[in-house]
């Protein structure tokens, strides 16, 4: 086994439970804004677009049998948050892994499809969750580092995409995207500071223009994440800015994606968090 | 470049099948992404890859109950808000195209070629017009299990333009239901 294999698969109780935590707080979270799929009161509308799993879930009715009756859609609830509660007790238990991947993924994409969006979101725990399901520790090292090839995928593919559709090379873009999103904050309100700063930066909009094309470029970069791993430090910073700029100026709350954090932390990174969280039970012990 | 020291190879050796995995994905995905189509959870990822247009003026959606936005326009308040903001925007989507909106053109041709019946399948994928038209009930249906106030629900569609000094003047305010 390879030594960065060895470094995962030591570790992979502590990046399951991690991850599992953190999937399971988020899902917390939606609950408490009523954004799960039984607390959305039987919607009547629906976006199919042109995601082929939206179609297989309308065409097979598997959304309408979830719906008619709370209790199955509440079943589905029951068992994502209890295979994840036994996942956290027995992480290497495949059952619980596979089951928990499912029901995320099915809650997912009924949630998506009645949301009239696909929240790319979600993206991350999606795949992640299914690394668990691997029978050995030396299986999951090779599915997590898959995992962060992954993640180098998706910014690459982003940047890939602007430049075939090409608002890498409109200089205006970050501008007027900003304008069309920043619009209903400023309507609703136009005396807070934040409102102060749009106004700042409509004013000068080659801070927007300019670091727009940052972040497009910071996009590529990840394309050598498929051959070194020298930079996965430089990307997390990269991905926590991409977050907290998303949200402040973009008004899309991609907090989720802290997730693809993990799959970029190195193995050391994890035998760290290991030995501070065993000195913090032998702290609290003695 | 060494070819047996790449991860694929020691895929190959070790465990073909999450080789034969990742090879379905990128099949996938390279599928999608030629076609346009989305099988999630293999995404496009072509997020603001399209280039933003300038407006003369800019759409403010909001669902209000007694004057009061429901919505708050916030990032922090995303989950809170997505609900609403999502569905509202579908919906006038839906009743600004009379209930159809032009999508499905080449996928229904390709079908009717094949002899599939794409007239039942366009109504499993697309929301009836019964359905459109419940949404402001839906509305006070699911904003009663929130615990929210539903006396005087409206939904408003404010056009609104920016000045020079970067602040919003209101040109024009619509009232859907």
């Amino acid at each position: 086994m390879s030594s960065t294999n060895s470094g995962i698969a030591n570790n992979r109780i502590l990046i399951t439970r991690t991850t599992v935590v953190l999937g399971l707080f988020f899902t917390a979270w939606r609950a408490y804004c009523h954004d799960l799929v039984p607390q959305l009161e039987h919607p009547v509308l629906f976006r199919s677009g042109y995601n082929l799993s939206y179609w297989l879930t309308r065409c097979c009715g598997a959304d309408q049998w979830l719906l008619q009756r709370p209790a199955r859609a509440w079943t589905l609830i029951g068992i994502l948050c209890g295979s994840g509660l036994l996942l956290l007790w027995r992480p290497r238990r495949r059952l619980w892994a596979f089951l928990f991947a499912i029901s995320y993924l099915f809650h997912t994409i009924i949630f998506n499809l009645y949301l009239c969006q696909t929240s790319h979101v979600q993206a991350g725990f999606v795949m992640l969750f299914w690394s668990f399901c691997a029978s050995s520790d030396e299986r999951f090292a090779q599915w997590w580092r898959v995992m962060r090839y992954y993640v180098c995928y998706i910014f690459f593919t982003a940047f890939l995409w602007k430049l075939n559709y090409g608002s890498l090379w409109h200089w205006r873009d970050g501008e007027l995207f900003f304008r069309e999103h920043a619009a209903p904050y400023l309507f609703w309100h136009p005396h807070t500071s934040l409102a102060g700063l749009y106004r700042y930066l409509l004013q000068h909009p080659v801070w927007l223009n300019a670091g727009e094309k940052m972040i497009f470029l910071c996009q590529g970069l990840f394309v050598t994440g498929f051959f070194t791993r020298n930079y996965d430090r430089a990307f997390i910073v990269f991905l926590l800015s991409f977050i907290l700029l998303l949200a402040v100026l973009g008004h899309h709350f991609f907090i989720e994606f802290i997730v693809l954090i993990l799959p970029l932390m190195r193995p050391g990174d994890w035998e760290r968090l290991k030995r501070t969280d065993i000195q913090a039970v032998n702290y609290s012990t003695t | 470049m060494d070819l047996r020291r790449t991860f694929f190879y020691e895929l190959y050796h070790s465990n073909r099948r999450l080789l034969l995995l990742i090879m379905i994905f990128l099949g996938w995905a390279a599928f999608s992404a030629w076609t346009k189509f989305e099988l999630t959870p293999v995404y496009n990822w072509n997020m603001f890859a399209v280039p933003a247009k300038e407006h003369s003026s800019y759409d403010v959606v909001t669902v209000e109950a007694n004057g009061k936005a429901l919505e708050t326009g916030q990032s922090w308040h995303y989950f809170s808000d997505m609900v609403l903001t999502h569905t509202a925007a579908e919906y006038l989507v839906l009743k600004d195209s009379n209930y159809r909106i032009p999508e499905y053109r080449s996928v229904k041709a390709a079908g009717r070629k094949l002899g599939l019946d794409m007239n039942r399948f366009e109504e499993k994928i697309h929301p009836g017009s019964a359905d459109i038209d419940s949404y402001p009930d839906w509305i006070r249906r699911y904003l009663a299990a929130r615990g929210q106030n539903t006396a005087g629900i409206r939904l408003r569609q404010y056009s609104v333009c920016y000045t020079d000094s970067g602040t919003l003047q209101l040109r024009t305010t619509k009232t859907w239901y």
